[in-house]
């Protein structure tokens, strides 16, 4: 019986496929082209994630200026009350001399800062930083409130800025994704409704003389998987094919090479992009079958 | 076999199609049903195959009672049925011998039973020689003996024809009306919904005769005149 069953799938399948090949073809075409669009826009946050979480290490950084009437052991116990927070990865403390060695060292080796009346005029400093870079500006206002604290300085704004850019970027990928992906499963259903419509006679034949549920549905489902399966391999080539393409493209730009370096997709990326195209046809297959079920029954 | 205890069937927008209708067909017999168009003749068939369920009433098939079946179990109960078209409903791209074959594919039957079942029931019908011939080869009559052949391929208990005769000419209708008489001698019990006066007067079997969904006849060894007496 399950040779008997899954003969009669294949058979069946592929018979209708051939018979209404145009549409097969646009089911097919369609598929691949959601799923290669549903891969690229991964890609695409894919890399930009990762170019923000690298850029993310230098402006997770903050610079925690204290008062001048705050003294060294006050500072240290400051720091040691903020390593406690979970947000924090790490808290240096600085001497505020080792801050004017560090402002003579940036400033260049011909401009001194020692001779300046009234001694040295900076005051120590913690250098404070956070775990991830969504979480650094919470935690510079909370910096900024803490008793001893003058004044914080982070790239709060190029952070924001990134995660502002880093969430539109998943919106409209999220936002492109449904719309293909409801795209295609129109079309695939739209396909095993027309294989229904031109296998109407056989399919009341099947309803008459005892066939299963299963057995006039069984069919049907396998050929949405197949245009799926199809379409999400060949969406699979095109995405690979584009980004080895400006992979190579890019090998020439210094710039653009530190952003495309940090996070090259494996080949295990390229094939969840044909279990995708599987998955459409499986749920554009499913349906169309359901329709059909529920007339049946 | 097969009783109808006060079975009502209304459709959507309050057509009665059966009302309070009761009868028995027992076990080998040879009924037809007979009346005009939309008296309710096609509604019988249905309610036996399960395609319609009684408003109201019980509709009892070899023992079951069809309106308490799952879905699921609704396949098995049809394979215990044959089932004749009016419009012989053969698959065009499909031999004589696979569309006879189809019926016993579709329920998993082995390879070899296949084999033997489609010879025997073409041996029937008669056709044995256009085993490979397509649909649109066969004449009318031709046609609706393969139509035979693939409701009886599965030896059902039970052949529901439903106006078997009413595309085909005098002669071959009287040739199909001979046939069904043929499958009910080997014990199928066959339930014939016509208007066809001619194979109705020919064979002499019981008639059920329904008007606007009432039974208003049932006679032994009937004919047709009731029926037309309506026109």
């Amino acid at each position: 019986m399950p040779f008997r069953f899954i003969e009669h799938c294949l058979s069946e399948a592929f018979t209708s496929m051939r018979r209404h090949w145009l549409m097969s073809m646009a089911a097919t075409v369609s598929a691949a082209i959601s799923v290669a669009i549903f891969g690229l826009l991964v890609l695409i946050v894919l890399y930009i994630r990762s170019a923000v979480i690298h850029e993310s290490e230098k402006v997770n950084h903050m610079r925690v200026y204290l008062h001048n009437s705050v003294t060294e052991q006050q500072a240290r116990e400051l720091q040691r009350r903020i390593q406690r927070w979970v947000l924090v990865k790490s808290v240096r403390f600085v001497h505020k001399d080792e801050g004017l060695k560090e402002m003579e060292a940036a400033m260049g080796d011909n401009i001194s800062l020692r001779n300046l009346a009234g001694g040295n005029p900076l005051p120590h400093r913690l250098d404070v930083v956070a775990v991830n870079f969504e979480d650094a500006v919470e935690c510079a206002k909370r910096l900024e409130r803490l008793p001893g604290v003058e004044s914080v300085i982070c790239m709060a704004d190029v952070v924001r800025q990134l995660s502002r850019i880093f969430g539109l970027v998943r919106l409209c990928g999220l936002t492109l994704v449904i719309i293909t992906a409801l795209a295609t499963l129109t079309l695939i259903a739209n396909a095993i409704r027309l294989t229904i419509y031109a296998r109407r006679e056989a399919i009341r034949i099947m309803q008459l003389v005892g066939a299963t549920i299963w057995f006039i549905r069984a069919p049907l489902l396998l050929e949405g998987l197949v245009y799926g399966l199809i379409g999400g391999a060949f969406a699979s080539l095109m995405v690979y094919g584009a980004h080895t393409s400006l992979l190579r493209l890019v090998e020439t730009n210094k710039i653009l090479l530190t952003l495309f370096h940090v996070a090259v997709p494996n080949w295990h990326f390229f094939a969840s992009l044909t279990v995708v195209g599987l998955i459409f046809g499986l749920l554009g297959s499913l349906s169309a079958v359901n329709q059909l079920v529920r007339y049946l029954s | 076999m097969i009783q109808l205890h006060n079975v009502t069937v209304k459709f959507k927008g309050g057509i009665v199609a059966l009302r309070d209708a009761s009868f028995t067909v027992n076990k080998g017999e040879f009924v037809f049903i007979v009346g005009p168009t939309g008296s309710g003749k096609s509604t019988v068939l249905k309610l036996i195959n399960r395609e319609l369920l009684p408003t109201s009433g019980k509709v009892i098939v070899n023992g079951i009672n069809v309106a308490t079946l799952r879905p699921s179990q609704v396949p098995f109960l049809r394979r215990s049925i044959g089932f004749v078209f009016q419009d012989f409903l053969l698959l065009q791209d499909k031999t004589v011998w696979e569309n006879v074959a189809f019926a016993l594919k579709v329920i998993g039957a082995m390879r070899s039973e296949i084999r033997d079942a489609v010879c025997s029931a073409l041996q029937l019908v008669g056709l044995i020689e256009k085993w490979d011939a397509y649909p649109r080869q066969l004449s009318g009559g031709e046609q609706q003996k393969v139509c035979i052949a693939r409701a009886i391929v599965n030896n059902p208990l039970i052949l529901l024809a439903d106006e078997p005769t009413g595309n085909l000419d005098p002669d071959s209708s009287l040739e199909i009306a001979s046939l069904l008489e043929r499958v009910n001698q080997r014990g199928t019990t066959v339930v014939v919904a016509t208007h066809d006066k001619y194979i109705v007067d020919f064979l002499k079997k019981r008639v059920i005769e329904l008007r606007n969904g009432t039974v208003v006849r049932d006679e032994p060894e009937g004919v047709y005149r009731g029926a037309l007496s309506l026109h």
